[in-house]
């Protein structure tokens, strides 16, 4: 039981990081953000509703992403998501200590840096 | 993108996805904020969705199942809304702080567990951890600061005390392997001291007879009168052995210490080793100094060199200025007079069997074993008692390793009670600061059970929560400590600046000892981790579940809880109260001594005590010198009177002999009574202003021919004479022929000690065969009074004459008050912390048990329970406990202050009007503590204290 609360807690750590990421580049929304995940990874990760509008709603609630209702015309009314300066300034750490670590997993297994 | 199925149009598709999730999260009850956003954000989604994957939802059924193959479980999805809305649900604190906080905090967290394989990101963990802990104390600075201010004190008052102690008697003296050396006691029956010193010749003895000893050395304090390119002064010299030095393995900072040849008896001049501290203070630490004259006592002896700055002789506490050759006992000895009294004058001291003065100490010679060197003991005490059955009877020796004296056997054991109290009361501060400190962060874990309990739900392994905790803990317990470590300095310095009055120089070398950091450091740790981590422990076994029951039920998991700090508030009052009651009575005896009357007027009064003798004055010249000196300080202007008795009350010297009523002299003298003297002149009485109460002082001619005459105090005139007029009895002193007429009655004062009882006291007529005299001065007006003054008329007659003990009367009977002083002091110091810190705890328990009880008060307030019920409910809690601590503290007084009764003087250890005070003091304060908590409690609100959440 423990482990699997473990590996929820991960990957929604992981998704956090990776949807601001995104959001960095231009504003986007929900499921656009969805689909450049999977997209970009090959498949290998992907959302699906129930996950998805979770993570957005949380991440605005804490004050890093902010969403406003846009009808652009021809288009359905959606709610687009961009970066708050707090969320520019997590996202900077988060890469930061992203690179940190997989830096210190490669000095371990000697990946890289051959 | 493929068309949209044909049977709903869009809007008409995203108007039913709308009222599906409607309806599915009102069934999990959806967040009530901006529920229309929801609801439409994941319609759009789902449409999204739908519309990419080529879905046709072209009808109610074909909707409802993709949004149930897209969602398969609301519930979740609702549930992690609402943790979204509620954050503090996931953070082990009540309130999470700001959201930048939080992101760096989430971030840190995510990167533990990846890197928790590793041991960096076990590294990298414990520093989040410490960010997390310092923000979570920051968020909480009541609790912090007083968590931290109560280790602080008990850590730093511990370390203060350790210091103190360690300083005076438990840091090994700096000589070589001190373990090896023994210290060796001359010991009869019947001695007064139990260890005595030994003969000099008695030490030739033994270095040439036992064996077992490598090196056998001796060493005697004298004062001299030490002249060095400065006013003459008396200092304190130690004459030693020429095997001293060597014997202890202490090596010369400049030039060379004294050897077994500077021994010889014959050698010409006398040679001196200086203190390392008297080298600095008299030579700037110039090391041209060696080779120099200096006049010891008015003789030439040469500085040959210095001691090391560590070695300060073997007498802890006490520092010699310089060091002279044993022999130099003879010279002191071959001044031209001695005092009256003294029948040894002449005999060479170093030869002499009967004289004891030297402290012997010997180094062992380890491959000897002990059992032989006993037995060589032995034997030659069998031998010199057979020869010397005169000096020797009965007399024997015994040695004892040289960390096994702290002053003198005798005298340790008085040093041990005043060390152990000392501890003692500092253990007792000690325990109330532990004790609060447990119970502070107990409440503190108390109050998070909720959170940790979220948070293992949640995910959080029990090991993070734990570390979370014990990294709190240790971070309390090292600021703690640091602060701590900085008030022991402090007061460690102020100590040590501090002049202790006394005849001697006394040196305390204070530093903080490695061994009582530790010792402290390791007390608060364990505190602060075992307190911390139980409670923690304990929560963090505990699930959510069972937590939130026992939040609105019966409060039946935390009474265990509840019962211990209880038990902790009653130890902390307890001992306050032992505390409290200790620094009442020292410093009503502080109060009482100040208001004591020593029985002479000491304003206005400046005492010396000159002893020209020393310096090589004879007799009839130390009479001139007196005679004249008494005249040119009467001429003096602003001054009254002047007397030269042969010593001032309550200086330390004391003289005692054997003293009946004539016409009971057929008693045998061991029985009669030990009565304390001195040597008056005619102007003594009037001079230190001491009331005749009956007769008459002495006459001028008295004093000049030692007549039989005598005045006594009152208390000897009620015991000698009980209701008869003692003018005109005779009164008898052991060793004397005639009995001595008592002329008149002097009002009793303090002569030993201003606290002690009533004693009986006799003064003689002085006569002009005195060496050593005091001298008195008073002055007119007590602001005339002037030690400059008093020394220019000594130096007048003779600049070289060293004067010993200037100062002010005043300054003079001061230390027959530093005990007791200090003892309040002391007990003050730490009584009003424990009270502080008992006070605290108190408040933090009871606010804690408001807290606890807010749901119940608030049913109360609702059922219509007015403020004073509610007041008198929380504050009965609290006063129980505190009436508790009050008895057993009460006890535990009654029981201890009897120990304090060597410093009390007027006032009884069970002093009631004490007791009384420390009591209502104790009281107040725990009143206090209840009252704040208790009226919280009558402003709780029911609405909110009943709401269910």
């Amino acid at each position: 039981m423990p482990k699997q609360h473990n590996d929820r807690e991960r990957k929604k750590g992981m998704a956090d990081f990776l949807v601001l990421a995104l959001l960095d580049e231009e504003r986007r929304h929900g499921y656009e953000i969805a689909k450049l995940i999977e997209e970009r990874s090959g498949g290998a990760l992907s959302f699906r509703v129930a996950s998805l509008y979770p993570l957005l709603y949380r991440l605005e609630k804490r004050g890093l992403i902010r969403g406003r209702w846009v009808e652009e015309p021809g288009e359905r009314r959606r709610r687009f998501y961009s970066l708050t300066r707090l969320g520019k300034r997590t996202l900077e750490a988060e890469r930061e200590s992203w690179l940190e670590f997989v830096d210190a997993v490669h000095r371990i297994t000697g990946l890289g840096h051959a | 993108m493929p068309e949209p199925g044909a049977g709903l149009g869009r809007e008409e598709k995203a108007e039913e996805l709308r009222r599906v999730v409607r309806a599915e999260l009102l069934r999990w009850r959806l967040p009530e904020r901006r529920a229309d956003d929801v609801i439409e954000e994941i319609a759009q989604l789902l449409l999204d969705a739908a519309e990419a994957d080529g879905v046709a939802l072209d009808s109610s059924e074909r909707v409802r199942a993709w949004v149930r193959g897209e969602v398969p479980r609301w519930r979740e999805l609702a549930a992690e809304l609402g943790r979204a809305e509620h954050p503090l649900r996931t953070e082990l604190l009540g309130d999470a702080g700001s959201r930048a906080a939080r992101a760096r905090r989430d971030r840190g967290r995510s990167r533990r567990d990846q890197g928790s394989a590793t041991m960096m990101g076990w590294l990298d963990g414990f520093f989040g951890d410490a960010r997390f802990a310092m923000r979570s104390l920051r968020k909480t600075p009541l609790f912090t600061v007083v968590a931290v201010t109560t280790l602080a004190l008990g850590i730093g008052l511990n370390s203060a005390a350790f210091s103190v102690l360690d300083g005076i008697f438990f840091r090994p003296l700096p000589v070589e392997s001190p373990d090896e050396l023994v210290r060796l006691y001359g010991k009869t029956p019947d001695g007064f001291f139990g260890h005595e010193p030994l003969s000099y010749p008695d030490y030739e003895d033994v270095a040439r007879e036992v064996e077992g000893f490598s090196t056998v050395a001796g060493y005697s304090m004298t004062m001299v009168a030490l002249e060095a390119e400065a006013t003459p002064e008396m200092v304190l010299a130690e004459m030693v052995t020429g095997t001293y030095f060597s014997a202890l393995g202490v090596r010369a900072r400049v030039g060379r210490l004294i050897e077994p040849a500077d021994e010889r008896r014959s050698s010409p001049a006398p040679v001196v080793v200086l203190s390392h501290r008297a080298w600095q203070r008299r030579y700037g630490g110039d090391p041209s100094a060696i080779g120099q004259e200096i006049l010891i006592n008015g003789q030439r002896a040469t500085i040959i060199g210095v001691a090391p700055a560590a070695f300060r002789g073997l007498s802890r506490g006490i520092e010699p200025e310089l060091w002279l050759g044993v022999t130099y006992a003879n010279r002191i000895d071959a001044a031209p007079s001695t005092n009256s009294g003294d029948s040894t004058a002449g005999v060479d001291r170093l030869d002499d069997r009967g004289r004891r003065w030297l402290w012997v100490f010997a180094r062992l010679d380890l491959s000897v074993p002990r059992a032989a060197t006993d037995s060589q003991i032995a034997a030659l005490m069998e031998s010199l008692r057979e020869r010397f059955p005169e000096s020797h009877e009965d007399r024997d020796l015994v040695t004892l390793p040289l960390s096994a004296v702290k002053l003198l056997p005798g005298i340790d054991e008085s040093l041990d009670l005043a060390s152990l109290m000392l501890m003692g009361v500092v253990g007792m501060v000690l325990i109330v600061a532990c004790s609060n400190l447990a119970s502070l962060l107990m409440a503190r874990a108390a109050s998070r059970r909720r959170d940790v309990a979220t948070r293992l739900s949640l995910g959080a392994t029990r090991l993070h929560v734990v570390r979370q905790l014990l990294v709190e803990s240790v971070i309390l317990a090292l600021a703690g400590g640091v602060l701590g470590l900085g008030l022991a300095a402090l007061s460690n310095r102020a100590l040590s600046s501090f002049e202790i009055p006394f005849t001697v120089p006394l040196e305390i070398s204070l530093s903080l000892d490695a061994r009582v950091v530790l010792f402290t450091f390791a007390v608060a740790l364990a505190t602060a981790l075992f307190f911390g981590l139980a409670p923690a422990v304990d929560a963090s076994r505990t699930r959510l579940a069972d937590v939130l029951r026992e939040e609105s039920g019966p409060r039946g998991g935390s009474a265990w809880r509840r019962r211990f700090q209880s038990a902790l508030v009653v130890v902390q009052v307890s001992v306050t109260l032992l505390l409290l009651v200790f620094a009442g009575l020292s410093l009503r005896s502080v109060l009482r001594a100040q208001h004591l009357d020593p029985g002479l007027d000491p304003d206005g009064l400046i005492g010396a005590i000159l002893d020209p003798s020393l310096q090589g004055y004879d007799s009839a010249e130390t009479a001139a010198l007196f005679r004249r000196l008494r005249e040119d300080l009467e001429s003096l202007p602003g001054v009254v009177s002047v007397s030269l008795p042969s010593q001032l009350p309550l200086s330390l010297y004391i003289n005692s002999d054997d003293m009946i009523a004539d016409g009971r002299q057929d008693l045998p003298e061991a029985e009669w009574p030990f009565v304390d003297n001195a040597a008056a002149d005619a102007t003594y009485f009037e001079t230190l202003r001491i009331p005749i109460v009956a007769g008459r002082a002495f006459r001028e001619e008295e004093t000049v021919d030692r007549r039989r005459v005598t005045v006594v105090n009152e208390t000897l005139a009620e015991r000698f004479w009980p209701g008869e007029d003692p003018i005109g009895k005779g009164l008898r002193r052991s060793g004397i022929e005639d009995p001595y007429e008592v002329v008149g009655v002097a009002a009793n004062g303090k002569y030993r000690a201003l606290g002690e009882q009533p004693r009986t006291f006799a003064w003689f007529p002085i006569g002009e065969g005195w060496n050593a005299r005091s001298v008195v001065v008073r002055f007119e007006r007590p602001e005339q009074a002037s030690t400059r003054v008093v020394a220019g008329a000594i130096h007048a007659i003779d600049p070289h004459l060293a004067i010993a003990n200037l100062a002010t009367v005043e300054e003079i009977i001061s230390p027959s008050l530093l005990p007791v002083r200090a003892g309040a002091l002391v007990f003050g110091v730490f009584g009003v912390f424990g009270l502080l810190l008992a006070a605290l705890g108190l408040y933090g328990v009871l606010a804690y048990m408001v807290s606890q009880r807010t749901h119940e008060l608030g049913v109360r307030v609702a059922m219509g329970a007015n403020r004073a019920t509610i007041l008198g409910m929380v504050a009965r809690d609290g006063l129980k406990l505190v009436a508790a601590g009050a008895v057993i503290g009460l006890g535990l007084s009654l029981l201890t202050t009897r120990l304090l009764s060597a410093i009390l003087f007027g006032v009884s250890p069970t002093d009631a009007a004490t007791f009384g005070v420390v009591l209502a003091v104790l009281a107040s304060a725990a009143l206090l503590a209840c009252y704040l908590p208790a009226r919280r409690a009558t402003r709780i609100d029911p609405i909110q204290a009943l709401r269910v959440d």
